[in-house]
């Protein structure tokens, strides 16, 4: 059989990097076929490749046997192929079946006699008909005149899908779907992706979370710096394989956390009813308290964009609270600012990396003493030490392992996973007695979050106080002693770490209150 | 390491060199149409300027309000502040000193002098505070504040030197004559005054400021990464006020200087044309914000004024082909702007979907 899709040798290079070396990738019709790698493996160069946004250096591809040379994505449409991206891309306040029309609308037609015309208005009627047919065949469970904004996040991706779908495609390219989806929607969304299979689909799922990979795919390729290291069906292989794989190495992929009474240790972080609003006046956090022991790590878990940025930016100094206060060692820190804090002994984890965390045109030197630029070590009588900030740079480089080209460069010459440890680097040297950290992990290499993640227990085992929020359930899992989960700007439920498991927290991630039992753990 | 910091000072003269190329090359075109060498004229225009005495101590007098203005512009551009009103804080500090000047006259020179630059200095400083308090507390946009600013006052200076400090004995509008206790005189029998080293001292000052104090540390953070800043804890408001007193200050002064220096009376032409304040922001572009450059730069425009009065003797080239050539320069030079402004790199965003981007670090 014709493999449906085929790639011989395609190369991308941005100038001197070659993000895709000689690929040679097969799509068979009717899988589904997971793409996994680490971050700038370069999956998604090639997924761009053959969605049209980008056009190959060098190589062909071919579709059902038929060369192809993509300019845009409408031409890889016309060719029966469309991609779900990760940030949805649909007009919030309009409906389904308009979203889903949006670009290809139906003109209302008008007979008369033997002619027709188009008239300058859309017929919205067929038009919505025909987006509930396909609804229904694959059992969405959507209205199609209800508005996006009003939908769940894992409707909306089913809107997503529905565009490709209503535009016929036969090849559906998947970019990192679960990322922002709970547990129950992720079980959904396989759901819908058998459905889509059995009506005859072919599916690429680009993920790297290899549970989703064993789970719903029938062959996996494994990218490891732009070449393809591992073709393979899914069934002849395992995570630990496909890790492997993906590193070049032996991969822990379980944290060993050991589990201490932390009862008797003194209460360092508490935060009590602590509630603000957005710009729109919206209460984005509310009445959210918690405390933190000494040389423990909580757990912030929770669906993307349920207040967690907004908690972290409460307890960082960058936004202000309306409601509540935060106190450290029994003294208020409410609203102090970012500098305050730090002087206090609270280091922080920024959850955009290169906004809060780095400034990428300064370099690596300039960055290890950002936010700490004023201690007597590197600043006297307001002149900066150049020495003592370059010993202080290769000291931390060493320590943490960073691996860069060249020490007097920028901080945008450094990976992803690198760039990250300039900030653990930064933030864990000056020996703070809380860390706020959030997603530590985001867009990091496997490689890279054994070693954050080893970090954060240590410096939990070093009677530090550590707040961990974070979008990937499992890491909350494995590193937090306890969890709370946040919804909808409230923490609504707290579970023992210990005893978690992840149809629990799901519930709770999705709003679902089980009764008493959260709250007592909460007492306790 | 080495290499890369080459690489920048390269990259730097590069962008500086290829605007004035061009500017002269189209500048010699319009010399060439007005029947004369322009290889020639340029030879004239350089060699008086910068290799005979009397044209190099003019040419480092011109530059020294350049050179504050140029600063001015080149700290706050480099904390992504648009101190637009560097023109407008030269002109108060300038007329503050000619009306004080002229009222204290009779104080000793070692007394009025530095009496009237630190007068000079605050008044930049507190017209400066204007937008920069609107910015910090409020979040106005001090580009647009500064920039219209300097109309306001402009006409205020107007009405003022009309109609409540003019000098009646002259012929045109004019406040008195600062008093002669107030002069900074010429020395060695030269067109160079004290006010060059002043302006060499504040430089020096500067540099230090630029690349080895926490200040500077924070001035690039901010105007490289104003949310990075903000969040690992540098008070930005504050900075703000801190950036914008020393911009104001060194406007205030580059006036005060240039009263005591050159003009000795405040007239509705004091800072020339298009104005010291104006062509202070072409010497921090072309000196890409760096005080070395800032230098360099202020001396080569120093340069263009003296020689155009060398053109003007010894040749029949109209002067008016050094303005021609400096208005080339402030075009070629918006172009090199735009290169180095985030405005291509979001023109090729669009193009390219962002992940393949990411992938490309």
């Amino acid at each position: 059989m014709v493999p449906i899709i085929k790639t011989v040798d395609l190369t991308k290079k941005f100038g001197d990097f070659t993000a895709n070396d000689a690929i040679n990738f097969k799509v068979e019709e009717g899988e589904i076929k997971a793409v996994v790698g680490e971050n700038g493996a370069g999956k998604t160069t090639l997924m761009n490749m053959i969605y049209g946004l980008l056009q190959p250096t060098s190589g062909s591809m071919f579709i059902r046997g038929q060369q192809v040379d993509f300019k845009t994505p409408t031409d890889a449409i016309n060719m029966g192929i469309g991609m779900v991206h990760q940030h949805f891309k649909l007009v919030p306040s309009l409906t389904v079946y308009e979203n889903v029309l949006l670009g290809i609308e139906m003109k209302k037609t008008v007979s008369l006699g033997e002619k027709t015309f188009k008239m300058p208005y859309l017929d919205k009627r067929r038009a919505k008909k025909e987006v509930q047919v396909i609804i229904d065949e694959y059992g969405f469970n959507l209205d199609a005149s209800s508005r996006v904004k009003d939908l769940s996040i894992g409707a909306k991706q089913k809107v997503e899908i529905l565009k490709m779908l209503y535009r016929e495609v036969d090849i559906v390219i998947f970019d990192e779907p679960t990322a922002v989806l709970t547990p129950q929607e992720i079980e959904s969304f396989f759901k819908t992706m058998r459905r889509m299979k059995e009506h005859g689909k072919t599916l690429i799922l680009i993920t790297h979370k290899l549970r989703e990979v064993m789970e719903v795919s029938d062959s996996v390729v494994v990218i490891k710096d732009g070449q393809v290291v591992g073709d393979m069906p899914t069934e002849k292989t395992n995570e630990v394989e496909l890790a492997r794989l993906m590193v070049g190495r032996d991969v822990l992929l379980k944290v060993d956390k050991e589990y201490k009474s932390l009862r008797q240790k003194p209460e360092v972080y508490e935060v009590r009813n602590l509630s603000t609003e957005n710009d729109e006046g919206v209460e984005v956090v509310k009445n959210v308290s918690f405390t933190i022991r000494k040389g423990e790590i909580l757990g912030v878990a929770g669906v993307e964009g349920n207040g967690q940025s907004e908690l972290l930016k409460l307890l960082t100094g960058l936004m202000r609270a309306t409601n509540g206060n935060v106190t450290l060692h029994g003294k208020d820190i409410t609203n102090a600012w970012p500098g305050q804090l730090r002087k206090k002994g609270v280091a922080m984890i920024p959850e955009d990396r290169y906004i809060h965390g780095l400034c990428q045109e300064m370099t690596i030197g300039d960055n290890t003493i950002a936010g700490y630029h004023d201690s007597r070590d590197v600043c006297s009588r307001g002149l900066m030490k150049r020495k003592a900030i370059e010993q202080r740079r290769d000291a931390l480089i060493d320590k943490y392992d960073i691996r860069i080209s060249e020490k007097g460069g920028f901080v945008s010459s450094l990976s992803g996973g690198n760039a990250q440890k300039i900030i653990i680097a930064r933030e864990f040297d000056a020996d703070p007695d809380v860390l706020i950290a959030a997603q530590p992990t985001r867009g990091v290499d496997i490689g890279a979050i054994e070693f954050i993640h080893n970090s954060l227990l240590e410096l939990a085992d070093a009677g530090k106080s550590v707040l961990l929020i974070s979008n990937e359930l499992s890491e909350v899992m494995s590193l937090a002693d306890r969890i709370v989960v946040m919804y909808k700007g409230e923490i609504i439920g707290e579970v023992d770490a210990k005893q978690a498991d992840r149809e629990q927290i799901g519930m709770l991630m999705a709003g679902v209150k089980e009764g008493g039992e959260e709250r007592e753990t909460k007492q306790a | 390491m080495k290499q890369n910091k080459l690489n920048t000072i390269l990259h730097h003269f590069l962008n500086a060199l290829i605007p004035i190329f061009f500017a002269f090359l189209i500048g010699a075109i319009a010399i060439l149409v007005a029947g004369e060498n322009p290889l020639e004229t340029f030879y004239i225009l350089f060699q008086r300027a910068l290799f005979t005495e009397r044209g190099l101590t003019r040419t480092l007098h011109y530059a020294s309000p350049l050179i504050l203005t140029g600063l001015a512009i080149g700290i706050s551009f480099k904390a992504g502040l648009f101190n637009m009103g560097v023109e407008g804080q030269l002109l108060v500090g300038g007329f503050v000193v000619a009306v004080l000047g002229y009222t204290y006259s009779d104080l000793p020179s070692g007394v009025l002098v530095p009496m009237l630059l630190i007068a000079g200095i605050l008044s930049g400083i507190m017209t400066a505070m204007i937008p920069a308090l609107l910015k910090a507390l409020f979040n106005v946009n001090e580009l647009v504040v500064s920039l219209l600013m300097n109309y306001a006052i402009i006409h205020v200076l107007q009405y003022l030197t009309t109609n409540v400090f003019r000098d009646p004995s002259r012929g045109y509008v004019s406040t008195h004559m600062i008093g002669s206790s107030a002069i900074l005189s010429r020395m060695f029998g030269t067109r160079i005054t004290p006010f060059f080293f002043i302006a060499l001292f504040v430089f020096l000052i500067m540099y230090i400021v630029f690349n080895h104090s926490k200040l500077g540390y924070e001035i690039r953070a901010i105007g490289k990464n104003l949310e990075f800043s903000e969040a690992v804890g540098m008070n930005v408001k504050k900075k703000i006020l801190t950036i914008m007193t020393y911009s104001g200050a060194l406007a205030g002064l580059g006036g005060a200087g240039w009263m005591m220096s050159d003009r000795y009376a405040y007239t509705l032409n004091f800072s020339g044309d298009p104005g010291l304040g104006w062509d202070g922001m072409l010497i921090a572009l072309l000196g890409a914000h760096s005080p070395v450059g800032i230098l360099v730069a202020a001396v080569f425009y120093g340069a263009l004024k003296s020689g155009s009065q060398a053109i003007a003797i010894h040749t029949s080239v109209p002067q008016e082909i050094i303005a021609v050539i400096q208005s080339l320069l402030i075009l070629f030079l918006s172009i090199k702007f735009l290169k180095e402004s985030k405005v291509l790199e979001r023109l090729t965003c669009r193009f390219l979907p962002k992940q393949a981007k990411e992938e490309e670090v």
